[in-house]
């Protein structure tokens, strides 16, 4: 009967609570230190892999940047290039060895998608379609049978893999499916229905389908569909803004029989199941973003030192210096959330879903900032069809869209933070009972939770981090571990003040979704900063800068979304925006 | 049939190298490396020599520093047998490998030594040839194309203003030249494979070899910085600065 704010822990060898969420902790004040220090580190031998991994892939994919163009502007992958992805062993990189596969960790896969990603988005898609979501489901939740029987084929590429849950009513609000599979006396199934905006779904051999399976909306299950069985149907290729040599088609099923062996997971597990396979592979979107940043860095840094304006290069210009140190600034926390997270889910972490869609929302929103930033730099050129730029900035534009909004996500990071603060207030009003009943017991719990309160919620400096920050950062690690407090308290006060109809409060939880965004974030960077080894050259002394520079940032922003969670115009702003939906278009004119 | 490849860890073709400030070398400090493209052809000629079923063993070597495992388990990838690390600190020149090269052939017994031409770092293009000299065997450098047969080695030599046939006994030493032929990628599941093929460690003492340099290097200097063109108005102006500034008419 202990309010137990902890939470019972099991630690794994790492020293990482397995139980723990960092970011869901930090609704409730709580700087969950273990699971941030030291800042993991890839084991050596996976070290050497990864970088004899991103050498042939550099071999393999500089000198076709012309036939990345060329495929964007065809919107399509000729074959040979695909046959190329397969004998290098692309569709196999998170297939353990014994299918076939390479078996990388999360981390690993992120890094090689990263590296992917820095040539060419399409080409990465197609890989990351297959393994981060495509044929993810079977690796998570497939019987042995099953991947007996599919992984081998997948692993070589002979089968390429597609998730499809998207439909046209059933987007951001993907409970909301109406494909239907009905079981039959023998127990197949018979599929009926469509889904649209297929990534992989015309050239893929292998659909992770999700379809309603029971009376209630919501109630779904998860099959592996072949696309060679009767009544499975592709539709045209859609004609994309970005990312268009990637295959992105629409997939129908008219009365298809799945037999019952292809049923995934349990019957009506279906929405869990896809939520777990978009949560673990949210990394692979990150790497991409990742990959994007830096070749988008390594243009602008070029273009600046080439382009002269005025007699001196750009690179010389304040503004332009703003831009590249902001790029750097953006690539270097998404990289090291995304990093974070991927090792979460390799240690074993059960509860990583908030830090994963944190890292997605922020890494992809840090890529588009970082094109859009790189073609400024560019000028005109930028503009101009015969320089990277508009194409990176196209295919970046899908990044906060698809596989959760950014908006979806944001609602998801909050609304599962004050569900773990709301757990700690009903834990103690059911406690309050014992108060009542066993008064000495109660007395324990309700000084407990006020001592706790008083820690999390006053700004008194309890020093937290203190044995793992450099001193240089101390003042850093002090703007985390105050508005941590700060949001512990205002997730409080909006949970009692509002209760369940916190729930439509999207302004105020999209608020309390940036904070926790900069300050996991900002601790992500903090903690891999810490850990670097101090070799009193400028990589470490601006590495240093940026987690300052970071930390300053994340400081007034947050500042800025606490005081607009209690003080703001929102109800005007809904007002107008009523309006103006009202009339159906801009209402005014100088005429 | 034996192949040995020595191969060369260097600095990757697309990096732009910096010279230490100091002049003593080029700084590579987070530079990435690679296997040397030349040594990158060797090895794809002797693996392709082994599909072909005319060798049986391709041993890759390495002399220079323990990241140099990196460069050999690339060779393993794509397609070696297994690997020798002959390992040092010293800053490594052309004699001191062929020295120890020569130590290593007398375990191996190769019957073709397949080196890269020259590495695009030193670009001494010396090694081949001094390991040729201190063994006795014959050479046949710079091969666009190599056939083995009958117990001999059929070399085209790409030579100034043409090709030369040569052929010759074995075991031969052969250096590759760039159209020998395109070295395929080492695909991933072949990287995962070459974790787990043989590499032997030995130092230059343990094959009794010195691989101290005899050269020693004064200063590296980085080319000098282009200077910027000027735009002339006719083509008489530009006759006359061709013939009076540039001095490159008479």
């Amino acid at each position: 009967m202990n309010i137990d704010l902890d939470a019972s822990s099991t630690p794994d060898s790492d020293g990482l609570d397995l139980d723990a969420s960092v970011a869901k902790s930090l609704f409730v004040g709580r700087i969950t230190e273990e699971n941030l220090f030291p800042y993991p580190r890839i084991d050596a031998d996976e070290a050497e892999t990864l970088r004899m991994v991103a050498n042939s892939l550099d071999d393999f994919l500089q000198d076709k940047r012309e036939d990345f163009r060329q495929w964007d502007r065809e919107s399509a992958q000729p074959e040979a290039f695909l046959q190329s992805l397969r004998e290098l062993g692309l569709f196999g990189l998170i297939i353990p060895g014994d299918f076939g596969g390479i078996g990388l960790s999360n981390a690993g896969y992120t890094r090689v998608v990263e590296q992917l990603s820095s040539y060419d988005s399409s080409a990465a898609l197609t890989v990351t379609a297959h393994s981060s979501i495509g044929m993810k489901g079977l690796l998570l939740f497939g019987t042995d049978e099953q991947k007996a029987r599919y992984l081998p084929k997948l692993a070589s590429g002979e089968m390429i893999a597609a998730f499809c849950l998207t439909e046209s009513g059933a987007g951001s609000d993907a409970a909301s499916v109406k494909t239907k599979a009905v079981k039959n006396q023998d127990g197949s199934w018979t599929l009926s229905g469509e889904k649209i905006w297929i990534t992989n779904g015309g050239i893929g051999d292998f659909y992770t389908v999700f379809a309603r399976t029971g009376n209630d909306p919501g109630e779904l299950s998860a099959f592996f569909v072949e696309r060679s069985w009767s009544g499975v149907n592709t539709g045209a290729k859609e004609d994309k803004m970005g990312i268009r040599a990637s295959s992105t088609t629409s997939v129908s099923f008219s009365d298809v029989r799945v037999p019952a062996e292809n049923l995934l997971g349990e019957e009506g597990q279906g929405f869990k199941i896809a939520m777990s396979i978009l949560n673990n592979g949210r990394t692979g979107l990150g790497g991409g973003s990742v990959g994007g940043m830096k070749a988008c860095i390594a243009l602008a840094t070029a273009q600046a030192l080439e382009r002269k304006q005025f007699g001196q290069n750009i690179a010389e210009f304040g503004l332009i210096k703003e831009k590249i140190a902001q790029m750097a600034i953006d690539c270097f926390a998404s990289e090291s959330v995304v990093w974070m997270v991927a090792h979460y889910i390799d240690s074993g972490c059960k509860d990583y879903s908030v830090e994963a869609a944190i890292s997605k929302v922020f890494a992809s929103e840090a890529m588009q900032r970082t094109a859009n930033e790189a073609l400024q730099i560019a000028g005109g050129n930028g503009f101009m069809k015969e320089f990277p730029y508009e194409q990176i900035v196209r295919d970046s534009r899908i990044l906060t869209i698809f596989e959760g909004t950014s908006e979806i996500l944001r609602l998801y990071i909050a609304l599962s933070g004050i569900k773990e603060a709301g757990r700690l207030l009903e834990e103690l009003a059911e406690n309050l009972e014992d108060v009542f009943n066993d008064p000495i017991k109660g007395l324990g719990v309700l000084s407990e939770y006020a001592g706790r309160r008083l820690a999390q919620f006053t700004p008194l400096r309890r020093d937290r981090m203190v044995n793992s920050v450099p001193a240089t950062l101390r003042d850093e690690a002090l703007i985390y571990d105050k508005y941590t407090a700060e949001l512990g308290r205002v997730a409080d006060v909006l949970l009692r003040r509002h209760g369940r109809d916190i729930v439509g409060k999207q302004l105020a939880m999209r608020r309390l979704a940036d904070i926790a965004i900069d300050l996991f974030v900002g601790l992500c960077v903090l903690a891999r900063v810490s850990s670097m080894a101090d070799g009193g050259d400028a990589r470490y002394e601006q590495a240093i800068n940026v987690a300052k520079l970071f930390s300053q940032q994340a400081k007034r922003r947050m500042n800025q979304n606490l005081r607009r969670i209690m003080r703001n115009e929102d109800e005007e702003l809904k007002e107008l925006a009523l309006f103006v939906s009202s009339e159906r278009a801009y209402p005014w004119d100088v005429l | 049939m034996k192949v040995l490849v020595p191969v060369k860890r260097v600095v990757d073709a697309n990096v732009k190298i910096r010279v230490k400030p100091d002049k003593s070398g080029v700084d590579l400090t987070n530079v990435k490396m690679t296997v040397n493209p030349f040594c990158e052809i060797a090895i794809e000629e002797a693996v392709r020599m082994k599909e072909a079923g005319t060798a049986t063993e391709v041993v890759a070597v390495a002399v220079g520093v323990s990241a140099c495992q990196e460069q050999l388990r690339t060779c393993l990838a794509l397609g070696a047998d297994r690997a020798v690390l002959i390992e040092t600190d010293v800053d490594i020149q052309p004699l001191g490998v062929a020295t120890a090269l020569k130590a290593l052939q007398e375990k191996e017994q190769a019957d073709i030594i397949l080196f890269g031409k020259q590495s695009i770092d030193g670009d001494n293009g010396q090694t081949g040839q001094m390991f040729a000299a201190l063994t006795g065997m014959p050479q046949g450098t710079f091969a666009s194309e190599v056939t083995i047969e009958n117990g001999k080695a059929y070399v085209t030599r790409e030579v100034d203003g043409g090709l030369q046939k040569i052929s010759t006994s074995l075991p031969v030493v052969i250096t590759t030249d760039l159209r020998l032929n395109e070295p395929r990628y080492a695909s991933l599941p072949n990287i995962m494979k070459a974790k787990k093929k043989q590499m032997d460690i030995f130092t230059p003492e343990e094959l009794g070899v010195d691989v101290t340099p005899t050269l020693e290097v004064l200063s590296v200097e980085p080319p000098p910085v282009r200077a910027a063109g000027i735009k002339v108005e006719s083509v008489e102006e530009l006759v006359d600065k061709l013939k009076n500034e540039a001095k490159v008419i008479p």
